[in-house]
């Protein structure tokens, strides 16, 4: 093969992930405009009533704030809760853990990650709001509470994993020098270690802020969907991507518009995250590397912002902020040490003891091993009252009977997954395998472009997948006059799994060995011939864990599905057909109020899935890899 | 080695997909003709039975009924995605462009759930419960549809103030009102949602098409004239109201289209539909 076009064909591939970026946050604001326009900007985005009329859609009132306030609440309590749990679980694994069951709880987690929303949804529905509804005062489990504990369990794999891969990245001399100078093992580690992984656990954070703002179709269940402000733990609420899904079905007009520019408000979000991220990575790079960025106009514009009097006032308070913190965790260690004293009497050595020891941080260490073990009992509970409770009715009939108006069966859902998986996988496999050699075989490893292209990959899979659904169901079906159809649901999932593939094949090609390129080069090969001979086949395990990743994906969507390809029960005739995936069929079984043990049935078929493919995938670390251990499964969690 | 190790999966891999595309090939229905209907929750069980019906007798058809609310089912048939819209009231002044046909009337049940001590309900208590947030026995709070239902602008018509006003009115924003009464604490997006959450949840009281009723859950007596076909025939039970389907105004229909509307108001469809629960015409 010529070197020069494939070079350029595997930078087209690359350069399509910035395409996609740009072509989704155009069509969406663009489509965004007519409404805001016609509402205004601030009526529609602090305004308190959220009323669209259906006979005279201009006559609606449609202010987003108290959805705004719902997902900012939502995501709050994630973090708060989900957040914190993962931070501790993540302490549990690097420290805590013992050597033989690290393997295990990983794997674990990684299950976590991978059990669909809906599935989170319906377990929230009939376990969560029940026994909710018992204590809560106005008689309703449904509202915030509820959504913030179905959401902390969805994002703890996120912050456990990429905290855990922090706190791993410590130099191990900086623990030892705290025990050298006369630390307690858990006083280097909570006052040192973890001081150094900090942005690395706030990159776990941010990102599963992202996960939490852009949920669907779990909190869906469990919100009460009433366009409220949040008033207290039980008072039911509404998200921006709740509303979105909610009303997308019957809108029209200035209603329907009303809804795009919602989805435009969710991606602002989004990538203001997504710059928090770049933030937290320039943090990382150094000192150094600050200084060299400083001469764009960018950067100037960052001086002006360093200097003026509102960052200053911002970096104080934080400052202050932070000394509060301190201290009243300093006072809380003196209040354990004074109750200590209480009880054993004081004795002064003892006191003195137990300061050296870091009770305080002793403390920590039983509550992060607790925080595994609930994590663990959580995790086994979901599993296990969904199989009790779904395993029996998995009838032959259920699975692969006739599918009709007569009664509904998951026949059509194993066609139409396939469908939908050949299809995204036959699109985004090629560009995603194609940018990964760009990325790691042409580019400058620290080059600009290269940034770049990695900034909007990682823009990509932050983008949540009811904004995807609702470009693909302006472009796809709209302009590319798809309808509803398989076609755009396929065409939506290829853009949602790509920055998997990208990441995943990249990381087994950068782990392929330098003299192994050199050897096939020594022999007179060209760069692409070493591609396609060596470096392709050598991240092999980097491919099948992408396609396995992005099978996963493919499973355990469906905000973007309802919209694209549609909720029906019926065989597909062909790709322009509509056609629903498993956990479609399953949001749509909810959704129709079909009765219990079809809910239960099918989320039984998904995590009988879900755990075959992490099955899959733990086969493919070890039987085919050949690089370092241990670095593809960590993907799945920053999707 | 790795030359052959590649070859190797590559083989597989499109072994796999031969394979897989054949299975899927063979999965994949032949082409029929196919109506497309979609629209109201409330009326979409009684299709589902019409269609199922009419299949057995026409096997070269198949009816593919997509659910949202009446609202969807009105703008689906207007911009010509579906062949037939349900909607589950009459239409609005606002919604132009179709040509409706009425298919049935259903009755509205008020329901609780099965172990509830309430047994009836009258429309003033209604308007407390909802508006005022005045319990009725045990019951204390409320499930509301969304905006595009036909369900929920019927049952806001109907329940009113010993003045005369309306839900609808008291609770339009345009005229300043709160768009969800006091007492609704969770929104709902079918008439099948509403049943099964009313059924596991005491003190909840909702609304749904009498066709979609279920075991677990019980309808009330309101205004004290207990629900039944016969007296909602007859004009006692007062909450009544049309199932309507609609077609694209001006646009030629198709003939298999047609040949389901016929069936639909046929002897034969009306009984599918009385049996389904829904009150034929």
């Amino acid at each position: 093969m010529r070197e020069k076009p494939a070079k350029a064909l595997f930078f087209i591939c690359a350069a399509f992930s910035i395409f996609a970026v740009f072509a989704i946050v155009f069509y969406i604001f663009y489509a965004s405009v007519p409404a805001i326009s016609q509402i205004g900007f601030f009526k529609f985005v602090f305004g308190g009533r959220w009323a669209p009329n259906s006979d005279v859609p201009e006559k609606g009132l449609y202010g987003i704030l108290p959805m705004i306030a719902g997902s900012i609440a939502v995501t709050a309590g994630a973090l708060l809760v989900g957040g914190g749990i993962g931070v501790f679980t993540a302490v549990f694994l690097y420290k805590f853990c013992p050597k033989r069951l690290k393997g295990p709880f990983y794997h674990i987690i990684n299950f976590l990650a991978g059990i669909p929303s809906v599935v989170y949804g319906a377990f929230g529905l009939v376990v969560l709001v029940p026994f909710l509804n018992r204590i809560s005062p106005t008689g309703s489990g449904k509202g915030l509470l509820a959504s913030v504990l179905i959401l902390s369990i969805m994002i703890l794999p996120t912050v456990a994993g990429i905290s855990k891969d922090a706190l791993e990245a410590v130099p191990k001399a900086y623990g030892d020098g705290a025990l050298a100078i006369g630390a307690a093992k858990e006083q280097a580690l909570f006052r040192v270690e973890i001081g150094a992984a900090k942005s690395g656990i706030m990159t776990g954070l941010v990102l599963g802020a992202g996960r939490a703002v852009g949920e669907t179709m779990a909190v869906i269940m469990v919100a009460g969907n009433l366009p409220n402000f949040p008033k207290g733990l039980f008072g039911s609420i509404e998200t921006l991507t709740i509303n979105m899904v909610l009303e997308m079905g019957y809108a029209a007009g200035l209603h329907k518009d009303a809804l795009v520019a919602t989805g435009s408000v969710l991606l602002t979000f989004i990538l203001l995250l997504n710059i928090a991220l770049g933030l937290l990575k320039r943090n990382k790079n150094g000192i150094e590397k600050k200084i060299k960025d400083r001469k764009g106009p960018v950067s100037a514009l960052k001086d002006a912002l360093i200097k003026s009097k509102i960052y200053k006032a911002a970096v104080s308070a934080l400052n202050k902020l932070k000394r509060c913190v301190k201290r009243a965790f300093r006072a809380a260690s003196i209040f354990l040490l004074k109750v200590s004293e209480r009880i054993f009497g004081k004795r002064k050595n003892r006191a003195a003891e137990f300061k050296r020891r870091g009770y305080f941080e002793a403390a920590l260490k039983y509550f992060s091993v607790f925080v595994a073990a609930a994590v663990l009992a959580a995790l086994f509970s979901i599993v296990w009252f969904i199989l009790i409770n779904g395993v029996p009715h998995l009838s032959l009939d259920f699975l692969f009977g006739e599918s009709g108006n007569a009664k509904a069966t998951l026949a059509p859902a194993f066609v139409s997954t396939g469908m939908l998986i050949l299809l995204s996988l036959g699109i985004s496999l090629p560009i995603g395998i194609g940018a990964a050699v760009y990325l790691a075989e042409y580019s400058n490893k620290n080059g600009k472009l290269v940034k770049i292209i990695r900034l909007f990959t990682e823009t990509l899979a932050g983008i949540p997948s009811i904004v995807f659904g609702f470009f693909g169901m302006i472009f796809f079906c709209g302009v590319l006059g798809f309808g509803y159809s398989l076609w755009a649901g396929g065409l939506t999932l290829s853009l949602i799994i790509l920055p998997t593939i990208i990441r995943s094949t990249e990381e087994a090609m950068i782990a392929v060995h330098d003299s192994l390129r050199e050897g096939s080069y020594a022999l007179g090969a060209g760069k692409v011939k070493t591609i396609f001979k060596i470096v392709i086949p050598s991240a092999l395990s980097g491919i099948a864990t992408a396609v396995i990743l992005g099978v996963g994906r493919v499973v355990g969507e469906s905000a973007a599905l309802v919209y694209t390809s549609r909720a029906v029960a019926y065989m597909p005739s062909s790709y322009s057909d509509t056609g629903s995936s498993f956990s479609v069929m399953m949001w749509m079984f909810w959704n129709k109020g079909y009765p219990a043990d079809y809910l239960y049935a099918t989320a039984a078929v998904l995590l009988i899935i879900v755990a075959a493919l992490n099955g899959l995938i733990i086969f493919a670390n070890k039987k085919l890899k050949r690089g370092d251990k241990g670095k593809i499964t960590e993907n799945r969690r920053k999707i | 080695m790795k030359k052959k190790s590649l070859i190797r999966i590559l083989v597989a891999a499109i072994a796999c997909l031969v394979v897989g595309g054949t299975v899927l090939a063979g999965c994949v229905k032949k082409k029929t003709v196919t109506i497309e209907i979609s629209g109201s929750s409330s009326v979409s069980p009684v299709m589902e039975k019409l269609a199922a019906e009419f299949e057995k007798l026409h096997k070269e058809y198949e009816v593919k009924i997509a659910t949202s609310d009446s609202g969807g089912g009105v703008k689906d048939a207007q911009e010509g995605t579906s062949d037939i819209g349900m909607v589950s009231r009459e239409l609005k002044s606002s919604e132009t462009g179709l040509t409706a046909t009425q298919i049935c009337y259903d009755a509205l049940a008020i329901i609780v759930s099965k172990d509830s001590d309430l047994n009836n309900v009258t429309n003033s208590q209604l308007w407390g419960l909802y508006v005022e947030n005045t319990p009725v026995g045990s019951v204390n709070t409320a499930i509301s549809r969304e905006n595009g239902s036909g369900t929920r602008d019927f049952f806001n018509e109907k329940v009113m103030n010993p003045s005369g006003g309306n839900l609808k009115d008291y609770l339009d924003p345009s005229k300043g009102g709160s768009q969800y009464s006091a007492a609704v604490v969770s929104v709902l997006s079918s008439t099948s949602a509403v049943r099964e959450e009313v059924a596991v949840t005491n003190g909840r009281i909702g609304y749904i098409s009498f066709g979609s009723i279920g075991s677990n859950v019980k309808a009330l007596r309101y205004d004290g004239v207990e629900l039944t076909i016969a007296n909602a025939k007859s004009g006692s039970y007062d909450l009544v109201r049309p199932f309507n389907i609609v077609t694209k105004e001006g646009a030629e229909i198709k003939s298999e289209v047609q040949e389901f509307i016929d069936f639909i108001l046929s002897a034969d469809g009306q009984k599918i539909i009385e049996k389904a629960g829904c009150i034929a015409l």
